[in-house]
């Protein structure tokens, strides 16, 4: 019988195959500039190899409606910040802001849903414009 | 120098220099509170409008700032856990868990009065003991950076308590990951996978942002219906007994916080960290800590405070900027005519006294103004979760995006986010990445600055006083708990 793998065990094997991926730089940096990380990657490798076996596991939750919310409103967060250097901050703010709050399920017939992002957005971009001299992104395709 | 301090007293009590001060504090609180803006920050954003005042008034309206952007960002740690800057991660720790305890408003009472306790406190030593502390600036050398980074990353030991495997592990790959980048001494790249932007290293604030506020937003999207949420700060009110019952703490916590301002490379952040370390291993109640510990927050808010004034020590005595404000503040003292170091002190008496004073009168303001802004700030409980998860993930891009005014500071900040989310879930501790970001270049700076100074014979450390006392704290937080428990289990077994 095959045994599940814990999701524990799955991130710690994520993060072991990270610290492979930096092992394997480490035969092109210059020994005086390697002896400090390697220590504390083969630490990592070795701790994670412990906790797997030794290590107390938090009771799994279960996968329920807010976890598919969760991974939805990741997945418009990279949309947005895939947009934000295409369309500029502007519109792609606004267009984060109105969908973030669909997701999460916020009343629209509220003045709030359409006030809220189209103010943030305006105060955003003026404050760090014109008050603290940020430019901030203008998008590729305009 | 009882003439020179009435002359600061005068110079600082003018009704400008007062409303300066008031701005000043006002601003500062802004900028810590939001996510990726620091106290740093403000002070350089706001020293070119310093040109046209007087040079007592600009240097006090910039202390305002300094003081109010370090105080600031405990604000948001306390209501939402997020830490608006990084000297507010152990404040965040504890002040969210007395929020949902219904105890908020204490906590933001407890967090202004520790701060302002701290601030003044410092002041005072700025203003009687500089000569003094700065010769300790003087015998910092990297020997001694390098036992203060260990003692610091001792800290994750103890804060890991119950869960070590743990807390090393993210600890060790912490210091991996603030390794990526060019290395301190040859300036070499190293795990850069062939990226250009990575040759700077990660941007500690954009993890930081990241790491605390995500798993804060996706903790409010899974519990989105939860009706008992605490939706009211309650009674600000802090108590004599608030004050007589830790005044150990507060007094402690202040002189580390001193000690730590006085060293050149040691920021409040690190200061916070120590302090609060130090707190829980003398508390009688170590329970309480992550749960909602009021002698955290004390700890944590007096000592990050407490580096203001001990921060400017060696640069208005020495004319070494021990810190990025402190470094600001020279600029924005050498274009007033003022060149730090013994003369300050005689030739321009005035206007020195002047910021003396006025240091430690901002930290009094700062309870005033900091009681009134964090009345309103407590109303950020009332705002559905739905629009304050939507207005975080909008403040922490933005704010991502102005440290370098790069979009892979974003980037970096949504994965560590997400990073710090499965930590979170999986009960990994997140307060060593904290440490280790903010320590790991520090720690490997200094131990090949001192390789090379003694030829790589590490044991003549050990004939630097400052080097001893250290390795001597670090063997006590090591051994003190192991102690303490076996005291404790010799007296369970005589009962």
């Amino acid at each position: 019988m095959t045994k599940k793998l814990s999701g524990q065990k799955g991130f710690l094997l994520i993060m072991d195959v990270a610290l492979l991926a930096f092992l394997s730089q480490v035969p092109s940096i210059p020994v005086e500039s390697r002896t400090y990380p390697l220590i504390f990657i083969i630490a990592s490798l070795i701790l994670s190899v412990l906790i797997m076996f030794k290590g107390k596991e938090k009771d799994q939750q279960e996968f329920d409606h807010s976890s598919v919310l969760i991974i939805i409103f990741a997945a418009a967060t990279f949309l947005y910040l895939m947009l934000m250097s295409r369309l500029g901050y502007v519109p792609s703010t606004l267009i984060y802001l109105y969908a973030a709050e669909f997701i999460l399920h916020f009343n629209y017939k509220k003045p709030v849903f359409w006030l809220f992002p189209a103010i943030l957005t305006a105060f955003m971009y003026f404050v760090f414009t014109y008050g603290l001299s940020v430019i901030l992104p203008r998008g590729s395709w305009f | 120098m009882l003439e020179n301090i009435l002359l600061g007293i005068q110079g600082a009590c003018t009704v400008m220099n007062l409303l300066y001060m008031v701005a000043g504090l006002v601003i500062g609180i802004i900028f810590g509170a939001l996510p990726g803006f620091s106290a740093t920050m403000g002070v350089a954003v706001f020293v070119p409008f310093s040109y046209v005042m007087e040079p007592g008034a600009a240097l006090l309206f910039l202390s305002g700032i300094y003081c109010g952007g370090v105080y600031g960002g405990s604000i948001p740690a306390v209501l939402i856990g997020i830490p608006g800057t990084s000297a507010s991660v152990p404040t965040a720790f504890e002040g969210r868990a007395l929020v949902r305890k219904g105890e908020g408003g204490h906590a933001l009472g407890i967090v202004t009065f520790a701060s302002a306790f701290g601030g003044f406190w410092s002041s005072v030593s700025l203003l009687f003991f500089s000569p003094l502390l700065a010769l300790i600036a003087l015998r910092v050398g990297p020997p001694e950076t390098m036992m203060i980074a260990i003692f610091g990353l001792s800290v994750v030991c103890m804060l890991s308590e119950g869960n070590m495997l743990k807390g090393l592990f993210v600890g060790c790959i912490t210091l991996v990951i603030a390794s990526v980048g060019q290395d301190p001494v040859l300036g070499f790249p190293r795990f850069t996978f062939g990226q250009h932007e990575l040759l700077g290293g990660f941007e500690v604030v954009s993890v930081l942002i990241g790491l605390f506020s995500i798993p804060e937003v996706f903790k409010m999207i899974k519990n989105l219906d939860d009706k008992d949420e605490v939706s009211k700060i309650a009674n600000m009110r802090v108590d004599l007994k608030d004050f007589t019952g830790h005044i150990g703490n507060y007094i402690r916590s202040t002189i580390i916080g001193i000690i730590i301002g006085v060293i050149p490379a040691a920021g409040p952040d690190i200061a916070a960290f120590l302090s609060y370390n130090e707190a829980r291993k003398v508390s009688k109640h170590k329970e309480e800590f992550g749960n909602g510990s009021i002698e955290g927050i004390i700890a944590s808010e007096a000592a990050n405070n407490g580096v203001t004034g001990g921060s400017l020590i060696p640069l208005l005595t020495l004319s070494i900027p021990g810190s990025a404000p402190a470094a600001i503040f020279l600029g924005a003292m050498i274009i007033h005519g003022l060149r730090p170091g013994p003369q300050l002190f005689t030739v321009h008496a005035e206007t020195t006294y002047t910021l003396l004073i006025g240091f430690a009168i901002i930290n009094v303001l700062l309870f005033f103004v900091g009681w009134i802004f964090c009345r309103f700030a407590g109303k950020i409980l009332k705002i559905p979760k739905q629009i304050l998860a939507t207005l975080i993930m909008g403040l922490c891009t933005v704010g991502a995006f102005a440290i370098s005014q790069n979009i892979t500071d974003v980037i970096v900040m949504y994965i560590a986010g997400i990073f710090g989310y499965f930590l979170d879930k999986y009960d990994f501790p997140l307060s060593p990445i904290a440490l280790g970001l903010l320590l790991g270049p520090m720690l490997e700076e200094a131990i090949m600055q001192t390789g090379t100074m003694f030829r790589n014979n590490y044991f003549m450390i050990f004939t630097r006083p400052i080097v001893d006392v250290f390795v001597f704290l670090i063997l006590i937080s090591f051994l003190w708990p192991v102690f303490i428990k076996r005291v404790k289990k010799r007296a369970e077994a005589e009962q």
